[in-house]
């Protein structure tokens, strides 16, 4: 379209692999909730009364629309929100106290500031974390409203169409789901890393992606021809001409390699000297499992249970995880699932017992297995729930955030609990299903000789490891860098793991982002994993991987690599190896 | 005027839904009708209102109403807060 556009490009993190080209859909920044002040004169206050109405009214249209996406995507449980913006709508606050403003002489966007400014700040004074958060509820809505007014109605996703490329501040998970289905070629965010949710949900989806991609939304305009390559990390604004065909062709190559990927899907993930590595897919909600299913995946590695404990106000049943977990182990058959206990905060599990606790938790806080072996009314419905389940397929057991040997102990002697628990009521449930811990926290790998003997499995969890290793916060652009899992102290940590787990007999995996990468497939081969578990979309790529490779002689070369000192020749090295 | 005082037995006080089941009643009146927490005070037609009370389980809810059908009003937000509010299980309308 316009030549006179100067190409102009940006580097973020990359964060779901493939390439696209397509046209810029920008979805509006909310920006600040403080709009200025106009003296209006009386006689356009009438006028003003009904620029707002008319603003509440498309409000109110967008979320009923909002609410009918939602339903049909997600269901009818995540569309509370919009029902609740909606009765916030006609609160007396904005149908009444708002115009009675205006017409005192204030213009509609500082009336309506002036009346929501009150409420905020009596949010603001609530000590219950609850009620306390309810003014980003009100927020939202007020800047949703200033939106309309000011004619700028924050697009909705639905109306992408299938060049597009979504480019936003952030974007939800729900978001990438309505992406996915809208067909958008993919998306781009200034906020977000590597590891976080809309990441990882992109991968599984297969939208190309790049996050924190600083500084974008001020250059870029809807309709903007826009290449992201999701696997380097870079988006272009405009490209020329020239550029355009490279990425195409490289389009068409990544393509070509997603069929030849195809091809090993129901071919095992063997060495060229005959190990045997299980890779497994890792498992987020529902909507990923057709994905999982159709991956080549030999069962899932880590089966996330969090996404039954978000969003709602209770706590779900015994019952409703027992039906979802059995109907998820039944249709993996013959394959296998480790399922890892709930690993959140008190903050994100809808149990009123904890709202009354201070403060959030942090990384480093009451969480994962720490808070279920505090309140047993939240693991052991859990708990009840993976056993009876494992009559049903074959089901493992993991444990999150486990510190040292003593914790985990603490939960096993609990699924020892449950278990009498389910001989007495005569329920069924596999007697040798097997418990594993994963290896996340430095103590815990440090002392993983003492978890291998009491673990039937080890899994390590690199994204906490890594994290909590090199002390630093993976959602903090400004020290990711730091974030490297080629770091001789990690790589140094995971070869004692393996060794632990080896000698007590036991096998060991890897969950997290570092299995995914095909660039460390070859070290953690030779090292001797035994088992990855990777998103159903880096399935292809790691079992191709895998089939390259000659462990025997990687394994002769692990101790070379270990004592490398300089990170860029590590790196070269570590390429040699793949 | 009429007046009444409640126990919230709410496990997770009237948050957002069950405020928002109240609001709903509490419209079709044409009293004025007021809640308070302690000394704190809101419009009982107001969701925003409402939740700025902060009103957690076993708070002591009283609400006050002033007008023509004050004392069905008053009656029926008791009925409300006795029937459908006060529930172990806290997803209304599922």
């Amino acid at each position: 379209m316009d030549n006179l556009q100067k190409q102009k490009i940006f580097t973020g993190i990359p964060a779901s692999v493939g390439i696209a080209v397509g046209r810029a859909f920008v979805v509006a920044d909310e920006g600040e909730f403080c709009p200025v002040r106009r003296d209006i004169e009386k006689s356009e206050t009438k006028k003003e009364v009904q620029r707002y109405k008319d603003a509440l009214s498309e409000t109110n249209k967008e979320m009923s629309h909002l609410k009918s996406d939602i339903t049909k995507t997600l269901g009818k449980d995540y569309a509370r929100l919009a029902e609740a913006y909606q009765q916030i709508l006609s609160d007396p606050l904005l149908t009444r106290d708002v115009p009675n403003r205006i017409a005192e002489g204030l213009n509609a966007e500082y009336a309506l500031y002036v009346v929501l400014d009150r409420v905020i700040k009596s949010f603001d004074m609530i000590p219950d974390p609850y009620f306390k958060d309810r003014k980003n509820d009100i927020e939202d809505l007020g800047n949703k409203i200033l939106s309309h007014l000011l004619g700028r109605g924050k697009r909705q996703l639905s109306e992408i169409s299938d060049d597009s490329i979504v480019i936003a501040k952030t974007l939800s998970p729900n978001d990438t789901v309505t992406m996915q289905e809208k067909h958008a070629r993919g998306f781009v965010t200034e906020g977000g890393g590597k590891t976080s949710h809309i990441s990882i949900l992109a991968q599984t989806l297969e939208i190309p992606a790049v996050v924190g991609a600083i500084g974008i939304l001020g250059f870029v305009k809807n309709g903007d021809i826009v290449v992201i390559d999701g696997g380097s990390g870079r988006v272009i604004l405009n490209p020329e001409e020239e550029l355009i065909s490279n990425y195409r062709a490289a389009r068409e190559k990544f393509i070509v390699a997603g069929r030849e990927f195809e091809k090993l899907k129901d071919l095992p993930a063997q060495t060229l000297d005959g190990k045997r590595i299980e890779l497994a897919a890792n498992f987020d909600n529902l909507q990923e499992l057709p994905f999982i299913l159709n991956s080549g995946a030999e069962g899932i590695g880590l089966f996330r249970t969090e996404y039954h404990y978000i969003g709602r106000n209770d706590l779900p049943l015994e019952e409703e995880l027992f039906e979802s977990y059995s109907n998820i182990a039944e249709k993996m058959l013959p394959y296998g699932v480790i399922i890892r206990t709930l690993d959140i905060g008190g903050d994100k599990i809808p149990d009123p017992m904890l709202r009354s606790g201070k403060g959030c938790p942090t990384f480093l806080g009451l969480r994962a297995i720490r808070l279920c072996l505090k309140f047993p009314h939240i693991f052991r419905p859990q708990l009840r729930a993976i056993m009876r389940a494992s009559a049903f397929g074959k089901i493992k057991i993991m444990f999150p955030m486990i510190s040292d040997v003593q914790e985990f102990l603490a939960a096993k002697k609990i699924v020892e609990d449950v278990k009498n628990e389910l001989d007495k009521e005569g329920l069924p449930y596999d007697r040798n299903m097997e418990i594993g811990a994963m290896v996340e926290v430095p103590s815990a790998a440090m002392t993983s000789d003492f978890i291998s003997r009491e673990a039937d499995f080890i899994s390590v969890g690199t994204n906490d490891l890594i994290q909590y290793m090199m002390a630093v916060d993976r959602t903090d652009e400004t020290v990711a860098s730091l974030y490297d899992p080629s770091h001789p102290a990690i790589l140094r940590m995971l070869k004692n793991i393996v060794e632990s787990a080896h000698k007590a007999g036991i096998s060991v995996g890897m969950c997290g982002e570092m299995a995914s990468d095909p660039s460390y497939t070859g070290l953690l081969v030779g090292m001797g994993f035994d088992e990855f578990s990777v998103p159903a979309s880096a399935i292809g790529k790691i079992k191709k991987s895998i089939r390259a490779i000659e462990r025997a002689a990687v394994a002769r070369k692990i101790t070379e690599i270990l004592s490398i000192e300089n990170p860029e020749q590590l790196k070269k090295e570590l390429k040699r190896l793949t | 005027m009429k007046e009444l005082s409640v126990k919230l037995n709410l496990p997770c006080g009237l948050h957002m839904r069950p405020a928002s089941v109240f609001v709903r009643e509490a419209a079709k009146f044409k009293s004025k009708i007021t809640v308070f927490n302690g000394d704190q005070m809101a419009d009982a037609k107001s969701i925003m209102g409402l939740l700025t009370l902060a009103l957690g389980n076993g708070s002591v809810m009283r609400i006050v109403a002033d007008g023509d059908d004050e004392d069905k009003a008053v009656e029926r937000l008791k009925k409300i807060i006795k029937e459908h509010l006060d529930e172990e299980n806290p997803r209304l309308g599922d």
